[in-house]
């Protein structure tokens, strides 16, 4: 991280391209980049768009334009911006790099197949042809293949850590802690998880269902169509929330976490100069402040003094949340998910959907944040619990 | 000569059934009439089950149109409990049952003994020897296994119960009882002992030494794994710190001399009062950072952010940085970092959390 520091503070000029276009270009976006405009804004939409225009985009022409386009953005970046090109040839930030182009890979494929089964579905045609006998013996096939792969796996780690060595840094010094403080690049969507909630909250609960969420997935969507092939017609429920949990609230938060968190935690733009003396104004407001002194802070409510009990004066938070996780999945079961709750039954149907308003939360809680700078809903240090 | 008859012991299906159904409408206790097969009802194995259904089964032995139905009787003294009650099917019983039962009671069937075949003896015999796999070896055993089979079956008849057909292959030497493991590994044990000319108490005691020694060395092991757990030296450094003199924090301000070496910011508040402050951050442990451009502390790892004095007012901190017990010996400063004031536990109005000067 020092190295990336360094070469940080000497930030800007030596760009090899320059020009006033480019800095125009560059400002916005910087301006686009920040999480409460670009999630909603620029990543949703895309993600919104990947799902309703598969058909579309994962024809081998599209997708190989858009990844000419990706490309050209993502290194080419490289020629106009020197704090930009510092991140990216980290090298703790190559993983980034290979995750992207490899998730990328992996969700044009399926949802090539996917197009090409569910247009045969369509058309009434079986999706497999049952004349193509495309099985192979585990042995010898299989494993020879395996065996090829663990030699080209492990020459290619030689190579990765022989060419880009480990970046080693001095000897921790609890005086003088990393600015920023970034954990590994496959935990980074854990941190920024950490910047809205209480340790407890992004580092135990939430992690834990993640962990639940994923090997209670098959008992949530037993569809036997679409076993053993892509398929998203099938699917459309499951695969949504799945892509929406791991693109954008898992990749996309390492991206924030690699590229835009800069010195203090502050946000800054991909183009922009990490200045550890940035000042960014901010103050955090609890529920409860919001809720008892609403008339000082945001112009209409009570203005009352925080009741002395803590349980009274954390008492809308705790309501809000006992609905969201205790009345909103009963209520979900009664209105929009009702063939949902038919056909899973409610033990299933109950567990599902209380992972899935708790995944809800997390977005919830970042447009908080950013519309209402909301600390936490529930908010109790005097039992170390906070939400 | 006291009165005897026949009661039904043991009843059975040749081979040969046609399913009619005959034999479960005589009989329904006895029999039960499947998709394939006739098959004797489970109950009905028992000799004190039969006994009494002698003369049911007796009579379904008697409709049964290819007479597949084979029982064994017993003499029994005294009257036919059934007398009077069925006499046409008893008579009928004591005639062709004794038929039935005759060569079960009497002499057992010419079994054939040893092994039958000499040229098949030797081929299994080298088959094993040389423990080959190969499929002509394997072909070769089953074709030596069918002929003694075949042999009992035909000495035997077809008709002879399932349990006198097996006792055949065991008295013929056909097949044998597969040895128990125990008996496998006292056996092996016995030629293991004998070879290093032992006695089988030595040699037992020997395997226990193994086990033993084994056991031992996992334990040692063990131990030493568990050993790298804990540390071996904890070093313990004194609580209590002198931060030196009052005079040293002549402004209000953050002092961070003592950041490095204790994680304590000493503070001079603009009331003029001491504090020293922890510089654990409440979130998740970072060391924060104090930016006296910004007047605050702001914490490297997820952006909390605290006034100067230690309480939390932006990003994910719970609750205010903790304040240590401060106390004045002469000039000089003294922060006991065993005692902590907690502010949302209201601690921060105690003595000891502040200096008034």
């Amino acid at each position: 991280m020092a190295a990336g520091i360094s070469t940080l503070a000497s930030g800007g000029g030596g760009e090899l391209l320059t020009g006033p276009a480019i800095d125009a270009f560059k400002d916005a976006v910087n301006a686009m980049s920040v999480p409460e405009v670009s999630l909603p804004f620029f990543f949703m939409p895309v993600f919104i768009l990947m799902l309703v225009g598969y058909r579309q985009w994962t024809k081998p022409l599209v997708a190989g334009a858009l990844l000419v386009v990706f490309c050209v953005g993502y290194f080419g970046s490289m020629l106009i911006d020197r704090d930009y090109l510092a991140i990216l040839v980290k090298p703790d930030n190559v993983p980034i790099t290979i995750m992207l182009l490899s998730v990328s890979g992996c969700l044009w494929l399926a949802f090539r197949q996917a197009a090409l089964n569910d247009a045969k579905t369509k058309a009434g045609l079986p999706i497999t042809d049952e004349a193509a006998d495309t099985k192979v013996l585990v042995w010898p096939d299989l494993v020879y293949t395996e065996l090829i792969c663990i030699v080209i796996a492990s020459a290619a780690l030689l190579i990765w850590s022989i060419g880009l060595p480990a970046p080693l840094e001095s000897p921790a010094n609890p005086a003088g802690p990393p600015n920023p403080s970034k954990a590994p690049w496959y935990f980074l969507g854990l941190q920024e998880m950490l910047v809205y909630f209480d340790p407890w909250m992004a580092g135990v609960i939430l992690p834990g269902m993640i962990v639940s969420g994923l090997i209670c997935m098959p008992y949530f969507d037993t569809n036997p169509k679409g076993n053993g092939y892509y398929t998203l017609a099938e699917r459309k429920f499951g695969i949504t929330v799945w892509l929406f949990g791991f693109l954008i609230l898992w990749v996309v938060l390492i991206v924030f976490g690699t590229f835009l968190r800069g010195p203090n935690w502050n946000f800054f733009g991909p183009y922009e100069y990490w200045d550890s003396h940035l000042q960014v104004p901010l103050t955090n407001i609890n529920l409860s402040d919001y809720f008892w002194n609403g008339k000082e802070l945001i112009g209409f409510g009570m203005n009352k003094a925080l009741p002395a009990n803590a349980m009274v004066r954390e008492l809308p938070g705790i309501l809000f949340v006992a609905f969201w996780v205790l009345l909103l999945p009963p209520m979900l079961a009664r209105t929009v998910m009702r063939k949902r709750f038919a056909t899973m039954g409610a033990a299933r149907f109950y567990i599902m959907a209380i992972h899935l308003v708790v995944m809800g939360l997390l977005p919830v809680k970042m447009v908080l944040r950013w519309l209402l700078t909301l600390k936490y809903f529930v908010y109790l240090p005097e039992y170390n619990l906070n939400l | 000569m006291a009165e005897t008859h026949q009661e039904v012991v043991k009843v059975w299906i040749a081979p040969g059934c046609i399913v009619c159904d005959a034999c479960e409408t005589d009989s329904p206790e006895v029999f039960d009439v499947q998709e394939e097969t006739c098959i004797i009802r489970p109950d009905a194995l028992k000799p004190e089950f039969t006994k009494p259904l002698t003369p049911s089964i007796i009579v379904a032995a008697e409709g049964c149109p290819v007479d597949v139905i084979k029982f064994e009787t017993v003499e029994v003294e005294g009257p036919e409990p059934w007398a009077g009650q069925e006499e046409e099917a008893a008579a009928a019983g004591a005639a062709s049952g004794g038929g039935g039962g005759a060569a079960a009671a009497t002499k057992g069937p010419v079994i054939p003994d040893g092994p039958p075949d000499p040229k098949w003896a030797g081929l299994l015999a080298n088959a094993r020897t040389h423990g080959s796999r190969s499929v002509e070896t394997e072909h070769a055993q089953t074709l030596a296994a069918r002929a003694p089979a075949e042999a009992i079956t035909a000495a035997l008849g077809t008709d002879a119960p399932p349990d006198a057909q097996s006792a055949a292959m065991l008295g013929s030497g056909y097949t044998r009882p597969s040895e128990s493991v125990a008996d496998r590994i006292r056996q092996r044990a016995g030629v293991l002992a004998s070879a290093a000319n032992m006695t089988r108490r030595q040699f037992s005691a020997a395997i226990a030494i193994a086990w033993g020694a084994m056991l031992a060395t996992f334990a040692t092991a063990g131990a030493a794994f568990q050993s790298f757990l804990v540390p071996k030296v904890t070093k313990e450094p004194p609580s209590t710190f002198r931060a030196g003199k009052i005079s040293d924090y002549p402004e209000p301000g953050v002092y961070e001399q003592f950041k490095g070496s204790q994680q304590v910011w000493i503070i001079r508040e603009p009331d003029g009062k001491i504090v020293a402050l922890s510089t654990i951050c409440t979130h998740l442990g970072c060391i924060p950072n104090w930016l006296s451009a910004d007047g605050k502390f702001k914490c490297p790892c997820h952006g909390s952010g605290f006034y100067m004095t230690g309480v939390n007012f932006e990003g994910p901190a719970p609750r205010p940085l903790e304040r240590f017990k401060i106390s004045l010996d002469g000039e000089f400063l003294v922060v006991d970092k065993s005692k902590k004031f907690r502010q949302e536990l209201g601690q921060w109005e105690l003595p000891g959390a502040a200096l008034a000067v």
